[in-house]
């Protein structure tokens, strides 16, 4: 019997006012089980493909290097790894093996240095093959991407390449991305980590490479469960008039979440539009039904929970001015605030940086005001600090295409967790 | 065979982990698919521990530090049993059956000979898939050494195609064994790629 994830679910407020159509915010907090012990860690078969091309000279493949090696370091013998380096030409640099000479592997990565242009789409097939060719049932198979560039030779088509990645994941392997700088192109690297079923991480300095790598190496160690959806059944009269997360939704209408982490709680916030009921009500207002696949099960065994969204009515007047759950409040000012980045790149791609640095100003105001009795949360704290930081960019255009890449990346992790704080 | 089995001779394991991955790997060339809930999930850890516990698998060659190594013969051994328990044998029958025997007469208990070429699972196929489609180039670059051997044109298959006129001057071909992608956006991306590809075949937009 393995653990389920916790479902919570939290209302804005306790009590709605009977007797009036009404729009209530709910939060569902999922979160997933510890595993039994560390020693169930579920084994892990990756490969690293690594971008030497040119512009990784000097300080990042240097710290590229070492996050390397310190993967290396955090794997077990029962695990595999493989080697990928590339940029016009792939080269196969360690077959897949098991990770049993740590330093022998550690010594062929010390010997990595940077060369000329960029053949993404290739070395992440070779990547994945090294890792398809010993695919381990129930362990995570997994492609680490890594590089700070265009795709520049080969399959260069980005539809293409982020397809591939799904179909890919649909067959076991999954792919991380880790994009490096300020030139490589995170309308591949996030999507490609999104339909491949692995985690974006966006490294702004080089020396966030070895946090970056470890938070990667610890998300999957700790991971419970994979292809994880939520269904959303409202019951007569009730509208779901807003997921804030943006989750993709799958042709039979369920929304595709992020892996289950143990430590990593996913908020979804969903917007209701309620019907008038009577006071003393208790109203089943929606079912919900989360399915996921534990990790180390053969991949046909899925396993679902159901949950009911209860509302309660009051005909109590001042219930309205009950301040709202700071939980649910939270969470969707920092999901309104994701969506305000989205909605700014669509200005940035327009060419129009005013309107973007005006919509980052203006959520950064409400998100000001809305979260000002929780001014002493350390996740408020840090995405006002960031807001600020947007803005400050947003005005320099030698900035914006570092200011476009940490808004699309703060606003895909900020949809996809419930804490902030630790994973950024 | 340039993949037969019997590659792996020389191939030692340590520890159970090892022996069972090999196996799990390879078992679909020797194990036919079975129907849910009967005995045949992967080979792992505990499944190896059992049968040797129950003598099915020799005991192991020798030690390195705290694991036990395993060879060519164990890996047979536990290619065997998983057979024989699809073939719905008893453990008793299948110990008598495989115990004491060489490792010529295991491979001839998987019936090796008759392999074919070797099933590749779905993931590697997709994968060499996309390597072919850029077979020129990536024949020509690529740099020893290659983890698989290059692959060739599959041979054509026959299929059954549909066409479809869209509107007059625009045609689609629909293969008989074609599947929808299942996500919204992956289906936005098929579409932008549809007009992608008619663009850059020179169609001007209508006046």
């Amino acid at each position: 019997m393995t653990k389920k994830p916790a479902i919570e679910i939290i209302t804005e407020r306790p009590l709605l006012l009977a007797g009036k159509q009404q729009t209530a915010d709910v939060l569902i907090r999922i979160t997933p089980p510890r595993p039994d012990s560390l020693s169930k860690r579920p084994r892990l078969n990756l490969s690293l493909v690594l971008d030497r091309s040119g512009s990784m000279q000097g300080e990042k493949i240097a710290r590229a290097r070492e996050a390397a090696k310190f993967c290396i370091d955090q794997m077990l013998a029962q695990d595999r790894v493989s080697l990928v380096i590339f940029d016009d030409v792939v080269e196969v640099l360690a077959p897949s093996q098991p990770v049993e000479n740590k330093e022998a592997i550690k010594q062929m990565i010390s010997r990595i240095t940077a060369r000329n242009s960029t053949a993404l789409h290739e070395a992440w097939v070779r990547g994945g093959i090294q890792v398809s060719e010993h695919l381990i049932e129930g362990a995570i198979n997994r492609v680490l991407l890594i590089t700070d560039g265009l795709a520049n030779v080969g399959e260069t088509n980005v539809d293409r390449i982020i397809t591939q990645a799904s179909e890919l994941a649909a067959r076991g392997v999954s792919t991380s991305t880790i994009g490096i700088g300020s030139d490589f192109n995170e309308d591949l690297l996030i999507p490609m980590a999104e339909a491949g079923r692995g985690n974006a991480w966006h490294v702004e300095e080089p020396s966030d490479m070895e946090r970056i790598f470890a938070t990667e190496m610890e998300g999957l160690v700790a991971q419970v469960g994979h292809t994880v959806s939520l269904g959303l059944t409202p019951a007569d009269g009730v509208r779901v008039a807003d997921v804030l997360n943006d989750f993709e939704v799958t042709h039979t209408g369920r929304y595709k979440l992020p892996n289950l982490v143990a430590g990593s709680p996913i908020d979804v916030v969903i917007r209701l539009n309620v019907p008038a009921r009577a006071a003393g009500e208790k109203f089943k207002a929606l079912d919900l039904r989360l399915a996921w696949n534990p990790q180390g099960a053969p991949s046909s065994e899925r396993e679902v929970i159901s949950e009911s969204i209860v509302l309660e009515f009051t005909a109590a007047a001042d219930v309205e001015k009950i301040p709202p759950d700071e939980r649910v409040l939270k969470a969707v000012q920092l999901l309104m605030a994701a969506r305000a980045r989205r909605e700014a790149i669509a200005d940035l791609d327009r060419g129009d940086a005013a309107a973007a640095r005006a919509r980052v100003a203006g959520i950064a105001y409400s998100f000001a005001q809305a979260c000002a009795p929780m001014m002493a949360d350390a996740d408020v704290q840090q995405e006002a600090q960031r807001l600020q930081d947007l803005q400050a960019e947003l005005s320099s255009s030698a900035d914006l295409k570092m200011a476009r890449k940490k808004m699309s990346y703060q606003s895909y992790s900020l949809s996809r967790r419930g804490k902030q704080s630790k994973s950024q | 065979m340039k993949d037969s089995i019997r590659n792996l001779k020389a191939q030692k394991y340590v520890g159970t982990a090892q022996l069972a991955d090999e196996a799990a790997r390879l078992i679909s060339r020797f194990v036919p698919k079975q129907e849910r809930g009967s005995v045949s999930e992967l080979p792992d850890e505990r499944m190896v521990r059992y049968y040797s516990a129950e003598g099915l698998i020799s005991p192991p060659e020798g030690k390195q530090g705290p694991a036990a190594v395993y060879g060519y013969s164990h890996l047979l051994q536990l290619l065997v049993v998983k057979r024989l328990q699809a073939e719905h044998l008893p453990i008793r029958k299948i110990k008598e059956l495989v115990g004491g025997k060489s490792e010529r007469e295991l491979e001839q208990l998987l019936d090796i000979d008759k392999q074919r070429v070797a099933q590749k699972n779905p993931a590697t196929e997709y994968l060499e898939s996309l390597l072919r489609s850029a077979a020129p180039r990536a024949a020509a670059r690529m740099q020893a050494p290659a983890a698989s051997p290059p692959v060739g044109f599959a041979a054509a298959q026959k299929s059954a195609w549909a066409r479809v006129e869209i509107e007059p001057g625009l045609e689609l071909h629909i293969r008989e064994d074609y599947q929808l992608p299942a996500d919204t956006r992956e289906r936005q991306r098929l579409a932008r790629r549809m007009l992608n590809e008619i663009e850059n075949h020179g169609v001007k937009p209508r006046k």
